[in-house]
């Protein structure tokens, strides 16, 4: 599903952000990406989602190769895939309905699959009642599980958190854990969250691979947050 | 790209518009008024042109002929000044068309009509009107017409009367029409500068929509779509309501213009209901033209994510 080899990554004025680091993920697999800030967990969710490329190394998803791919490409990789970010990235002017479709609607999807899947995936995450609200409109909970919902509209394989609790208290981020838990055990979307958040890491109990200043320092079936 | 992905960008675009209504109303009053700046200035340029020429046309030289002079004589002259390259018509009135003019314009004066009966001959000399096609050009004819040449037919040659005003005004032309030109071209570059930044800023509030919009996997074209259907949107309503602002402003000043000039020809608003189909089209196509450009320059920088 995901195979990355000897991967670095280094800003310009030679900060190191990834250093080396090797991974093989499954399919159908959860992956909790532990660390601290800084530690290059970010970095590695964007070279996944071709945000940025890496230095040297490659980059396998599903069948790409990210680190080669041509941007014209890119839009057509990211309909595979699903990310959820720590800032939500919703769009304002949109409600939560049509924020769920458009996911769907940038790979030219018929309108009756759109209504067929929009509830689906809002029901999931608990927001039936909301679909007709914007986004300023819902609390910061809610606006992670249209998020959370809209990367999972099209029905991807893999899907990407980046902190998505970073900006909740410790309930409504435990609340996220487990849709995401649920996620990967009714859809069996292989799922990669990156947080620093002991608590959700402990509540998974799933793979943890800690990073620590680009490098990859753990990597445990059923881990524990341990820095 | 599909046809429905096109007509959910349009869509889009509309939706847009209404749901940002405030900001989309900002912009257009901007370009409301941009757009009637520009329309103003050509508008002015066709009036004062107009009013130019219509002076330029009561401008001319007459040339009074002698007594004495054959009509043969006389014809020979008009040949010869017809064939400068200055002239643009000459009228030729003999003594008898003159004296039935005159007796036109006083049969309802007693007085004159009397003591034109007790003259034994006709006292109404011919004469010669030239029109010049530029009015500097008076300047040279006069001077043509007194040399020595045809100092034996002509009498008198009514110019210098008129010479200090014909000078002023071919000043004056020419000052206006470059005034016009530079204040115009700047005017225009300020109006197209302001309309543009405008839509950028407006795109630029939502740069980090076209962020979220790439990372969730829609290309370039299906996020563009929408924000150039936005500015040809603005172009439209602004074309429309300044060419409304521009037809009732053209009617309601017009009489005041004709009285001003004392002419009945002079058409601003004829100009304007004769080319009302042409005017509305350039109008608006310039707006729409000007918003599609603003919104898709705008755009594309914010694209390169």
């Amino acid at each position: 599903m995901i195979k990355l080899t000897n991967i670095s990554k280094i800003y310009p004025k030679n900060i190191v952000a990834l250093d080396n680091v090797s991974l093989h993920i499954k399919p159908q697999e959860f992956v909790c990406l532990a660390g601290q800030s800084g530690a290059g967990k970010s970095t590695l969710i964007r070279l996944l989602t071709a945000e940025e490329r890496p230095t040297q190394g490659k980059i396998k998803v599903l069948g790409w190769d990210v680190d080669l791919i041509k941007p014209r490409h890119i839009p057509l990789f990211r309909r595979k895939i699903g990310i959820v970010f720590q800032d939500f990235k919703l769009l304002p002017r949109k409600t939560v309905w049509e924020n769920v479709a458009y996911a769907l609607m940038v790979s030219d999807t018929p309108d009756k699959e759109i209504e067929r899947m929009v509830p689906k995936v809002l029901e999931m995450v608990g927001l039936s009642r909301k679909q007709q609200q914007f986004p300023n409109e819902l609390s910061a909970g809610e606006q992670q599980r249209v998020s959370i919902a809209r990367a999972l509209a099209h029905e991807p394989k893999l899907l990407l958190a980046d902190e998505p609790t970073g900006n909740l208290d410790l309930i409504r981020a435990l609340e996220i854990t487990d849709i995401l838990k649920r996620i990967n055990k009714i859809l069996g979307t292989t799922i990669i969250l990156a947080t620093h958040n002991k608590d959700v890491v402990n509540r998974l109990r799933k793979r943890v691979i800690t990073l620590d200043n680009g490098v990859v320092i753990r990597d445990q079936e059923k881990g524990r947050y341990v820095i | 790209m599909k046809v429905r992905s096109f007509s959910r960008a349009i869509k889009f675009g509309l939706l847009d518009f209404g749901r940002n209504i405030w900001l989309s109303l900002g912009t257009l009053a901007i370009m409301v008024l941009t757009l009637f700046t520009i329309s103003l200035l050509v508008f002015l340029n066709i009036l004062g042109n107009e009013a130019i020429q219509e002076f330029q046309e009561k401008v001319s030289i007459s040339v009074y002929f002698k007594s004495t002079s054959k009509e043969g004589q006389i014809k020979k002259l008009e040949k010869e000044v017809s064939s400068w390259t200055q002239i643009k018509e000459t009228t030729y009135i003999s003594k008898e068309e003159a004296l039935l003019s005159f007796q036109e314009k006083h049969k309802e004066d007693p007085l004159i009509m009397a003591s034109l009966k007790e003259l034994e001959e006709n006292p109404l000399k011919a004469s010669l009107t030239i029109v010049a096609h530029f009015p500097e050009q008076y300047v040279q004819i006069a001077e043509r017409l007194e040399s020595k040449h045809y100092q034996s037919i002509i009498d008198e040659i009514n110019f210098r009367d008129n010479r200090s005003i014909i000078d002023r005004l071919s000043n004056i032309t020419r000052t206006i029409k470059r005034i016009g030109v530079i204040t115009g071209s700047i005017l225009c570059a300020v109006a197209i500068l302001v309309v543009f930044n405008t839509i950028r800023l407006t795109i630029y509030t939502q740069r980090k929509e076209i962020g979220i919009m790439k990372l969730v996997g829609a290309t370039n074209q299906f996020i563009q779509l929408p924000y150039i259907i936005e500015g040809a949107l603005y172009g439209l309503f602004a074309g429309v309501i300044n060419f409304g602002i521009l037809y009732y402003l053209v009617r309601y000043i017009s009489p005041k213009i004709y009285t001003f000039f004392e002419s009945q020809v002079s058409g601003l608003f004829n100009y304007f209901t004769v080319n009302l189909a042409l005017i509305l089209a350039i109008e608006v196509g310039f707006a729409i033209f000007l918003g599609i450009m603003s919104s898709f320059i705008a755009t594309r920088k914010y694209l390169k994510v």
